[in-house]
């Protein structure tokens, strides 16, 4: 992790010293002096009362009492359809890179699953293989992380992942809402950079309000209505232990819709086409992708290993679940907790429910006897 | 990036989208959470539309053929020359020569305004909606009254019934939200019960899965509805209950090869006083007695206290229908006779008194010779209509055809001028989900290449014949469609903005369905296999090909899903056949041919074949009949007869 970071943005050594207290109109001016420098995404209220990610041009649009996106922050990063390049077919194969704007982003206010997502989604861009596109946006972002005091929906449990309501790393800044003021976290080098735009003057934390902090994730804990154990399904769905007839169920109700993995703040998967412009020009254009759609595993000699929607679940469930991809991925969860399948799932096959029903009933039988 | 909230163009269900508009083009959708059709959730339609919009193979300027080829011109030349063909024809034959095909994509106020333009500028009733060869033939006479009913409400009362029983339909896939809300219910209790030929999802949850012959299913009807009649002491009831003797034990068993004692259980289950659901789809209805088995659904439903809906559809199929794109009835079902002084005095101009012609017999008429023209907005009959070879021929009999779409389709290539039209994201208006929800459908961004809206087109069609045109602003048409119509009094772009749109009233206001007489008449499957052609062949709407393909196979995610079409086929079959999945067939029916990869299937019944409907390659239409309903005069089409042939 720290490798990754140092590209996208400088770890700083998290102590005390790295927290400092902000009033909340002092908040106001520095993200107004940093809006004079970089493009600032916020949440905005829309017209239906939900919640959007937006940039925004003035700071009196902030929605504060925001919840959170439905629509993942992902999509500043992994655009659900995004041109790549330009490239003639005039003779000769000719690609043209679209200009690129140098400008940093700063996304303020994003929650802490959205912030772990992203961590992972860094490891998936840069492990083997560089993809620019993505890391070009993430190393020109500024994370604001807000800490969920109270989380905003009863479907979320990232209590459940290790992926908040307060995060110990991966965001830029963490701001914790106080009441009367903000504690801000400086987590990296990029956070500092933002405080520097904002003119802010460094006010460290004292120990009255750590301590204030403390108790203030001790109260978080209490909110969580969807909380599950995903520890004992980790094992089982890793030790291949569960049993055929549960991933049938899963495969019976599962539509393919793809709402949860687009959703997803960690599915990554996506496709890409190609389109003319005209006679001479076409682009290549990148677009979001879901493992739960059949094309997506369908090779082509037509032969499709994952053809049955079963097996596709499966084969998600293993991806969030199974500490294999843990292990590779510096033991994150696959699952971050933001609860946006509970919400988007039209038949309720989000991860909470699969993770209690592997739990409830799906071990083998000859495992049960040996239990 | 800001989010505009719109009504997706997928299908029927009228989940509320966002639509993200960046330099011209869609580049993101997502869900809403509080919106009561999708809550939170698309089906892969849905995440995957802006593909279809932002499609660089759209129509890009109007096109009029030319020596047998298809040459660019200017909007006003295109106008022009429809104008001025259309006139021809009128001056010659008057309305009666020209036909007018509406949309179930477009918008209420477009359709509302080619309603009025072929009715009172074009001077004829003879305008229909491709929806006919599909569910929506029941709007017509005499089930309109029934059709537009109260069943509609089915967002969350769905979830709650106790039994459901599905005939000839596959949710899951036609309409995913109302699949979705089936599935809430099985995990509440719920029972199950399916009649289909072939699989359809969740059929391991189901209580009771008959897979009857194709054809058969208005034998497993009346013999459902003569075990639910037994027993009973009304006269009536007695003596439909002695001619439906016929459907005994062994007369259904040999038609329909399904269980007679799992037919016992249906109707034991179905007499229980708790909450009951029947749904239908085309399975039911495609056939020549559609009327039959939808009269007897009714009255099943009538004895039972059962409710009813019939699934698929299109994004405002309803809406169209509502808007009177029908030959004998105008907006909000009211019929030509009872109201043509009230639309005529609305309008300030007449139009012809008797009912027109429906789609069906408009190509009849082509067939004869005796329609000249035709106008067709958004719909691509070509592969829509059953018997694919008899539609082109009627399309290149015509003197004159317009096509208006936003893609090349396969009719398009019969017409002599093509307009380009505007999708649903570039243009303001309303769309009427299956519910009745009235919901706005807002521009994101402007007009694609040099295509128009099609509420523009009409209103430079009408400039062209020489009227100065009221307005051609959505708000002001909807006050139009309002003031004249009963169940959209309530509808104005106001109260729309106000929150996920406005339900309209139902047409049937808590009256009980006008029922037929059930036909005294022995009932078989309509075309039954023979030496020559043994199988049956069905087809069916899949989630990710929808409106006729033209909208789908341009979005290279759901073009993937199944790059052609294919034939499924019965494990026993193709070992008859010798053939394994992936090796070619040609399927062969009295119509048509058709050349299909094999898939093995064991979930579907020996002696059948599957092919999609309207599929992108390999159209099932091509080998449908169109066989016509006897009461009706509507087209039956869905299944026939074939042989196969290895290749």
């Amino acid at each position: 992790m720290e490798v990754l970071h140092s590209k996208i943005g400088e770890v700083i050594k998290m102590d005390s010293k790295n927290k400092i207290i902000l009033s909340k109109h002092e908040l106001i001016t520095a993200l107004k002096n940093v809006m004079t420098k970089m493009d600032v995404v916020a949440p905005v209220k829309g017209s239906e009362g939900e919640t959007h990610f937006q940039k925004i041009e003035s700071t009196e649009e902030i929605f504060w009492k925001y919840t959170h996106d439905l629509y993942p922050s992902k999509n500043f990063f992994l655009k659900q359809e995004e041109d790549l390049f330009r490239f003639s077919v005039n003779g000769k194969i000719d690609l043209k890179e679209f200009p690129v704007s140098q400008r940093k982003i700063v996304i303020f206010g994003i929650r802490s699953c959205d912030v772990k997502g992203l961590e992972y989604s860094d490891l998936f861009f840069s492990n083997t293989y560089k993809d620019n596109y993505y890391l070009e946006k993430r190393k020109r972002s500024i994370l604001v992380s807000m800490a969920c005091v109270k989380p905003p929906f009863d479907t979320c449990f990232c209590i459940c992942t290790n992926s908040g309501p307060f995060l110990e790393s991966g965001f830029d800044l963490q701001i914790v809402d106080l009441g009367e003021q903000y504690l801000i976290d400086i987590g990296t080098k990029k956070g500092e950079d933002f405080l520097k735009a904002g003119k802010v003057k460094l006010v460290n934390a004292g120990e009255k309000e750590l301590a204030r902090v403390e108790e203030l994730k001790k109260e978080a804990d209490v909110y969580f209505e969807t909380a599950t154990y995903f520890a004992k399904a980790i094992v089982q769905v890793t030790g291949n232990k569960v049993k055929r007839e549960l991933w049938e169920d899963f495969g019976e109700a599962c539509i393919s819709c793809g709402s949860c993995t687009h959703l997803c703040p960690m599915c990554t998967c996506f496709d890409v086409y190609d389109w003319m412009e005209d006679g001479n020009y076409g682009v290549r254009t990148r677009i979001w992708d879901s493992c739960h759609y059949a094309g997506y595993t369908r090779e082509a000699s037509g032969h499709n290993p994952r053809g049955e929607s079963e097996e596709r679940v499966k084969r998600r469930c293993y991806h969030k679940l199974s500490y294999q991809y843990m292990k590779i991925n510096n033991n994150l969860h696959g699952c971050v907790g933001c609860g946006r399948c509970v919400i988007a799932c039209p038949v309720s096959l989000d991860i909470p429910t699969i993770v209690k029903r592997i739990r409830r009933e799906g071990l083998i039988k000859k495992e049960i006897e040996k239990v | 990036m800001k989010g505009i909230l719109s009504t997706c163009g997928g299908c029927g269900c009228g989940c509320g989208i966002y639509l993200y508009g960046e330099e011209g083009r869609i580049k993101s959708v997502a869900p809403l959470r509080i919106h009561p059709a999708s809550k939170g959730n698309l089906c892969m339609k849905g995440w995957n539309i802006h593909q279809s919009i932002n499609s660089s193979e759209r129509l890009k300027k109007p096109l009029i053929k030319r020596n047998g080829t298809f040459q660019e011109a200017t909007w006003e030349e295109a106008i022009d020359f429809v104008v001025k063909g259309f006139k021809k024809i009128l001056k010659r034959e008057g309305g009666k020569g020209i036909g007018v095909i509406g949309s179930q994509k477009i918008t209420n106020e477009e359709n509302y305004s080619l309603m009025k333009f072929a009715r009172t500028l074009l001077e004829t009733n003879n305008i229909d909606l491709c929806g006919r060869f599909y569910c929506f033939s029941l709007q017509s006479e005499p089930f309109n009254v029934f059709y537009g009913g109260s069943i509609y409400d089915y967002t969350d009362e769905l979830q709650e019934n106790d039994i459901v029983f599905i005939i000839g339909a596959n949710p899951a896939e036609e309409n995913p939200q109302i699949g979705a809300r089936i599935l809430k219910a099985l995990r509440r209790g719920v029972k199950l019960f399916i009649v289909n030929p072939r699989e359809i999802k969740f059929g391991l949850l189901s209580e009771v899965y008959l897979k009857n012959i194709p054809g058969s299913e208005i034998g497993v009807i009346n013999s459902i509805l003569r075990l639910i009649l037994e027993g009973r002491e009304d006269t009536e009831e007695k003596e439909l209950f002695e001619f439906l003797e016929l459907y005994n034990q062994k007369f259904i068993e040999e038609l329909s090869g399904v269980n007679f004692e799992e037919l016992k259980k249906i109707a034991e289950d179905l007499k229980k006083p708790v909450k009951k659901l029947i749904l239908f789809s085309s399975g039911l209805v495609s056939n020549e007695f559609l009327s039959d088995s939808v009269n007897s659904i009714l009255y099943i439903a009538k004895l039972t206290g059962s409710k009813v809906y019939s699934l698929g559809g299109q994004n405002n199929f309803r809406g169209a229908v509502e808007m009177g794109v029908q030959p004998g009835y105008l907006t909000d079902y009211q019929s030509i006779a009872e109201v043509k002084k009230k639309f005529e005095k609305a309008w300030g101009r007449s139009f012809p008194d008797e009912v027109g012609l429906n789609v069906f017999e408009m190509l009849e008429e082509a067939l004869k010779y005796t329609l000249k023209g035709m106008y067709i907005v958004g719909e691509n009959i070509v592969v829509s209509a059953p018997d694919t070879d008899r539609t082109k021929r009627a399309l290149s009999n015509l003197e004159f055809l317009v096509v208006q779409d936003i893609f090349m389709s396969e009719t398009a290539q019969f017409a002599d001028v093509i307009l380009p039209a505007s999708s649903f994201a570039e243009k303001d208006g309303t769309f009427t989900n299956l519910e009745g929800r009235v919901q706005r459908v807002r521009k994101v961004i402007e007009p694609r290449f040099e295509s128009k809206p099609d509420l523009h087109i009409l209103n430079l069609l009408e400039v062209g014949f020489g009227r100065t045109p009221k307005s051609d602003v959505p708000t002001k048409i909807m006050k139009e469609i309002s003031s004249l119509s009963p169940h959209y009094k309530n509808v104005s772009y106001e109260e729309l903005d106000k929150g996920f749109g406005v339900m309209v009233d139902f047409p049937l206001d808590g009256k009980v369905p006008k029922i037929l007489p059930i036909e005294k008449r022995y009932v078989k499957t309509p075309e039954s296999p023979d030496i020559e052609y043994p199988y049956y062949l069905i087809t069916e709407n899949i989630v990710f090909c929808h409106t006729s393909s033209t909208f789908s196979k341009h979005s290279s995610i759901l073009r993937r899903e199944l790059p052609r079409g294919e034939a499924e086929l019965n494990p026993k079959d193709a070992r008859e056949l010798d053939v394994r999945t992936g090796q070619m067939v040609k399927i062969i029916s009295r119509r048509g041919e058709l050349i299909l990869p094999v898939k093995i299937n064991p979930e579907i019944l020996a002696g059948t074949v599957f092919v999609p409907l309207n599929f992108i390659s390999g159209n099932s239409n091509i080998l449908t009949g169109a066989k016509v309903d006897m009461r009706l005069k509507l087209a039956g089409w869905k299944f026939c007869t074939v042989r196969l042939e290895k290749l």
